[in-house]
């Protein structure tokens, strides 16, 4: 009587194992095996001599240096950026210490290509709201800024990626043992050596994390060189395979070489991340005990005020003037116009909301591809995590290889491989569908759901579910009443670690949008393209708006859970 | 109630061997121990009886069935075993308050909601956490969950109960009163209990029998708590019983002559009236620290205080006999009255009152 059931569940063990890995094959490892496949064989034989014939084109190394270039300013930049403000909100007496905190990490919300696009508004050579105000002023003929061009990119990236670093020298900040400084100073040491020989050594490992992060983020990184870059004839290796593409309509012969750049996005990644887990591994000793005794704050005296302005300052420039002119330039009656209250008009939030059929499919699209892909990413994310967690597999590090690759996967890299995949070389042809769209974002965000999801599961220990059936619990009634419970912190959380990023996506979705299938990031970037500012000014507005609800939304989510507990 | 029994059990991983023809008999009804140092293989024990593991070879029955039975194909699902299990994490669950935790087994059997309340409450009283019912675990201190867990692994009146090692986390104080309650459901209930420890004094003061196993998985004696501590199989388990003094024997004419001794050990004076005479192959008498008087006259053996300890209520003497270090246990207040202290460097005479003689010395050198 007994052997049966037990058989029957050995089988269901195998049957979620086996789609478990048929998942991460056919949504991750299959398209990063095409991309390479493509670029580096013709008719089934290995084949370098197209590879280095299209690697020294000029346009191609060309955009290797740009992206190289572009991220390694905009890595010291933001870095300096980074360690700068969490010093100040970690170490200090700066005032309102926890408010500044909160708010510099605004720029994270704000999407980066919308932060360019104003820019690209306030300081565009010829039509540039600062740029007309000064040239009136002073009464000047050439225009003083010109956003279009290699300091233009790098510093707006700059501005909306340094809280990578702020985030962990934060952190490795307020975890440091203050008695390590203290112990310097009682042996006689004096502030500037102690910070030299203490303190920097002991967050430098931090420090490198969060600047890597962004040097692989901004060598991948498509909105910001898109808008600011493609005028001044800078592309670089996403903008590149972008307009490759583009032009040729999707031919065969542009995916090809946009497999052989993606190559090269592919092996920069694996260098970058490599040297950061060498830095992270030779970091291990500044893991600092979690002792937490409040450092003691150095004393601002005469530069408390000014530094306080600085930030303020610092903020209102990089976050508040852009949103506000994305809301102005929105509701302007047409681009060009002055910003005066007699030339605004709520009909383009009407007509983009209402009326136009572009836009309103943007906004459908968005939300709608962001809700199911962050849904059933979940759903994988937790099945899979429950495989590598619980069930321990042989192969488990293959499924946890494969489920957070896509993280260190550029955004184009995925879009590539999605097209070679899905346009009918399987039989299955989702090419200009928003399915293949969909099935980008689940190869995308599955890494954060592992992630969240493995966190979870770890909490629940294998004897609550044993408790479980030894009280009588079949192995289902176990999970629902034992596993699901715990695990569903974990899964909320991914939910919207996905769906928001998803909302704003460009990078990916730039690669893969047919006529109707357009993502509200695909829809501000064509109609920018198009000339079509205000409409993007107010779509963008608008995707502002749908973001800070969400974020909202997560917050109050989450706290309520956090008191119902 | 049932009987468990475990008949030429064999596990591994694989290549891991745990234990190969492993038997183990618990009878109805009593409260049994399995002892063994960390690593032996008794939490597996546990796990193949309750069901979450299967053994590679052999068979477990719990009264009348046979659960597991490989060569059969035969493997019982934990929950058709009607058993209950406190683990040693106590697996309580977080989400659910007391209460919740406690009827969860009879919800799962579909109890009418007048009995399932009526068994919940007295399976709450009987662990003494009636007025805590609207907790959740996290309200509640190590010795609450545990006791949770208890009447959760009670209220389904269970015909085996596996408890692995769950005073372990608990302090002295809460270790002793777990101890007297789990000793008190065990005789109001009749239920069996199948108790996994690598504590010896827990062992000896619950159990009504207990096997001691080794590192690799054997069991080297099953007994009575008297049994075991008075009568070891061996070494290991006069070892593994508490702190243990080997001392290597020379065997001249039959007779045993102790290091740094000038004659033979002299067994028919005095009180070592439970010692016969060492049989062929002896190398080591064992004893404990007690067993061994410091006297001042009609001493048996002879040796210089190395150490002296007063540790309150006793003291404790390192005392060198030829080069091997004996440890003695002297009671302080007997000590005073008598003019028994002895001072580092003095030479101390000691009486012998209770040894066994062993061919080879404890594996593990000393005690758990």
């Amino acid at each position: 009587m007994s052997f049966l059931p037990d058989m029957r569940k050995w089988g269901a063990a195998e049957i979620v194992l086996a789609l478990s890995i048929l998942i991460l094959v056919v949504v991750v490892a299959v398209p990063v095996a095409l991309i390479f496949i493509t670029a580096f064989f013709v008719d089934g034989a290995f084949n370098l001599a197209d590879v280095t014939a299209i690697l020294t084109q000029r346009d191609t190394y060309e955009a290797l240096k740009n992206s190289i270039i572009i991220a390694f300013g905009v890595t010291v930049i933001s870095t300096i950026i980074g360690v700068f403000f969490a010093w100040l909100v970690s170490r200090t007496d700066l005032p309102f210490k926890g408010t500044m905190k909160v708010l510099f990490l605004l720029p994270f919300m704000l999407p980066s290509f919308i932060g360019a696009l104003a820019w690209k508004m306030l300081l565009s050579p010829r039509s540039g709201y600062i740029n007309k105000m000064l040239m009136g002023l002073f009464d000047l003929q050439d225009p003083v800024f010109d956003i279009y061009g290699y300091w233009g990119i790098i510093l707006v990236e700059s501005m909306y990626l340094f809280p990578f670093v702020f985030i962990q020298v934060c952190g490795a900040l307020e975890r440091m043992d203050p008695t390590l400084e203290e112990s310097a100073r009682i042996a006689g040491a004096g502030l500037t050596t102690i910070t030299r020989k203490i303190t920097i050594p002991l967050i430098m490992p931090s420090i490198l994390a969060g600047a890597l992060l962004i040097a692989l983020y901004s060598l991948a990184h498509f909105g910001v060189p898109a808008i600011l870059g493609t005028e001044a004839g800078i592309y670089n290796i996403p903008t590149k395979i972008y307009e490759k593409i583009h032009q040729s309509a999707g031919s065969f012969k542009a995916i090809r070489a946009g497999t052989v750049l993606a190559s090269l996005l592919v092996v920069s990644a694996a260098i970058i991340l490599y040297v950061q887990s060498l830095v992270l591994k030779s970091g291990r000793f500044q893991i600092i005990a979690g002792k937490s005794v409040r450092p003691v704050a150095l004393k601002l005296r005469g530069f408390k005020i000014p530094l306080l302005i600085f930030s303020a300052v610092y903020l209102l420039v990089t976050v508040i003037l852009p949103t506000v002119t994305i809301f102005l330039v929105g509701s302007l009656k047409t681009y060009g116009l002055s910003l005066d209250w007699a030339n605004m008009t709520l009909e383009n939030y009407e007509y983009i909301l209402f009326t136009w059929r572009l836009t309103r499919d943007a906004i459908f699209n968005s939300v709608y591809l962001a809700l199911s892909a962050a849904f059933v990413t979940m759903l994988a994310g937790v099945m899979i995590s429950y495989v590598i967690v619980k069930m321990k597999p042989r192969g488990k590090w293959l499924l946890e290889f494969l489920g957070v690759l896509p993280f260190s996967l550029p955004g184009t890299v995925i879009a590539l491989g999605v097209i070679l995949t899905w346009s009918g070389r399987f039989g299955v042809n989702l090419y200009n569908t928003a399915w293949i769209i969909f099935v980008a974002y689940i190869a995308r965000y599955m890494a954060f759901s592992l992630k969240s999801n493995s966190a979870a599961l770890e909490q629940v220990h294998d004897s609550l579910v044993e408790a479980s059936r030894a009280c009588g619990a079949t192995q289902w009634q176990a999970m629902r009443h034992v596993v699901i419970p715990l695990a569903r912190p974990g899964m909320v959380a991914a939910f919207f670690l996905i769906f928001l990023p998803a909302l704003r996506e460009l990078t990916t979705s730039v690669l893969l949008y047919g006529p109707t299938t357009r993502t509200i990031g695909v829809a501000i970037y064509t109609l920018n393209e198009d000339g079509e500012t205000v409409y993007a000014a107010a779509l963008a507005s608008i995707a502002l708006v749908i973001i800070v609800l969400g974020q909202i939304g997560i917050k109050k989510l989450t706290q309520a859970r956090a008191e119902g507990v | 109630m049932a009987q468990v029994s475990l008949q030429q059990v064999a596990k591994t991983y694989d290549k891991h061997t745990v234990f190969s023809g492993l038997d183990l008999h618990v009878r109805d009804g009593e409260c049994f121990t399995l002892l063994g140092p960390s690593g032996c293989g008794k939490t597996v024990t546990l796990r193949l009886i309750a069901g979450f593991e299967q053994p590679t070879a052999g068979t477990v029955a719990i009264g009348p069935r046979t659960v597991s039975d490989p060569a059969r194909n035969l493997a019982e699902p934990p929950e058709a075993r009607r058993i209950g299990v406190v683990f040693q994490d106590y697996a309580v669950w977080p989400h659910r308050t007391v209460l919740e935790n406690v009827a969860y087994p009879l919800m799962i059997q579909n109890i009418p909601r007048p009995e399932l309340t009526e068994r919940v409450r007295l399976a709450i009283e009987q662990v003494n956490l009636t007025g805590l019912e609207a907790r959740l675990p996290g309200q509640l201190s190590g010795g609450q969950q545990q006791r949770v867990a208890l009447a959760r692994a009670l209220v389904s009146r269970p015909e085996v109960m596996l408890l692995d090692e769950p005073l372990c986390n608990l302090d002295a104080h809460l270790r002793e009163e777990m101890r007297f309650e789990i000793k008190e459901l065990q005789r109001t209930t009749g239920v069996t209990i199948l108790y996994v420890t690598h504590d010896q004094e827990i062992a000896l003061a619950i159990s009504d029998r207990l096997a001691v196993m080794d590192r690799a998985g054997n069991i080297r004696q099953t007994g009575t708590p008297e049994d075991i501590f008075e009568r070891p199989a061996d070494p290991f388990v006069f070892a593994f019983m508490g702190v243990a003094n080997f001392i290597p024997v020379a065997l001249e004419g039959g007779q045993a002559v102790l290091p740094g001794q000038d004659r033979p050990l002299d067994l028919d004076h005095g009180l070592a009236h439970t010692l016969s005479t060492p049989p062929p192959g002896t190398q080591f008498l064992a004893c404990r620290p007690s067993d061994l008087e410091p006297v001042r006259e009609s001493a048996q053996i002879f040796g210089r205080v190395r150490r002296k300890n007063l540790l309150g209520a006793e003291i404790d003497l390192r005392v060198d006999l030829g080069g091997t270090e004996v440890r003695v246990r002297q009671d302080t207040r007997q000590a005073l009255e008598q003019g028994l202290i002895f001072e580092e460097g003095d030479t101390c005479g000691l009486k012998l009152h209770a040894a066994h003689w062993f061919d080879h010395a404890a594996e593990n050198g000393g005690a758990a």
